[in-house]
């Protein structure tokens, strides 16, 4: 899982740089594009809180399970998931506006970074949600292993840790 | 390659070397235009020349810790053990 992680970082790391590049190639006002929609700035926030919440509830598992046992985690492990998959509806729902909008891949860079970066973003998210759920199966039923536990931890922390920086980046 | 091929992609880089505006077909070169782009790339080179030294650095230091801690433990164990000469003493002479 160490490994996998160190190729996301370096994934999400060439995509922002090239972001920056772009956007600094741009002259000065003239970012995002006058046509195209801007980003909901002040609405993502409420997403990134949720996403961040879930990364403390996951923080909170991992320690209840640690100290009390899977019982004592579960519903920590099980609130992560559920704010995990709150963060990923209310990204789909920002999509359906942004594309309503007129902002597509192929409408403007902006809409090309956007959708690659944060499309990106919502995949790991997602595949990260179902590996969450399948340890907090085998957290029910008692079969949850320590070393599974870490590699679901450090996916979810890599997925909670990256956005913070593409929101920072891709939305201001 | 034919003939008129291969003169052809000659002339046109003699022509492009000798006349720098025409070579700018490249995506990236017109990218270095004004002070905020090539504050750009350079940062962003930088980023990504440390960032795998730095992930590497992480990963050994962390290893690094993990072996202390494993190492301290087995040196601890044979530490508690009674040395030779101590069980030599105890034991009664023939």
């Amino acid at each position: 899982m160490g490994i996998f992680i160190f190729t996301e970082i370096m994934l999400f790391a060439g995509f922002f740089s090239s972001f920056v590049i772009v956007r600094k190639a741009v002259p000065e006002g003239a970012w995002p594009p006058p046509d195209q929609p801007r980003l909901p700035f002040e609405r993502t926030a409420f997403n990134t809180a949720a996403l961040l919440l879930s990364g403390v509830a996951l923080y909170v598992a991992g320690r209840r399970f640690r100290k009390h046992g899977a019982a004592a985690a579960n519903p920590w492990m099980a609130a992560a998931m559920m704010l995990g998959s709150l963060f990923v509806a209310l990204q789909g729902g920002e999509w359906v506006g942004l594309l309503k909008q007129g902002l597509t891949l192929t409408s403007s860079q902006l809409g090309s970074f956007f959708y690659v970066i944060i499309g990106a973003h919502a995949l790991h998210a997602v595949a990260a949600i179902l590996a969450l759920a399948l340890a907090w199966m085998r957290m029910s039923r008692n079969q949850l292993t320590e070393s599974r536990l870490i590699a679901v931890e450090m996916f979810w922390y890599f997925v909670v840790l990256v956005w913070p920086v593409l929101y920072w980046r891709v939305y201001l | 390659m034919s003939m008129p091929k291969l003169v052809r992609s000659l002339v046109a880089s003699v022509v492009s070397s000798a006349i720098p505006s025409l070579a700018h077909a490249c995506a990236v070169c017109l990218n270095g235009a004004n002070d905020n782009s090539r504050k750009a790339f350079f940062d962003m080179t930088m980023l990504m020349t440390i960032l795998p030294l730095a992930l590497f650095a992480a990963a050994l230091g962390w290893l690094a810790w993990k072996a202390r801690d494993i190492l301290a433990h087995e040196f601890r164990e044979s530490d508690e053990m009674p040395s030779v000469a101590a069980v030599e003493a105890t034991e009664p002479t023939a």
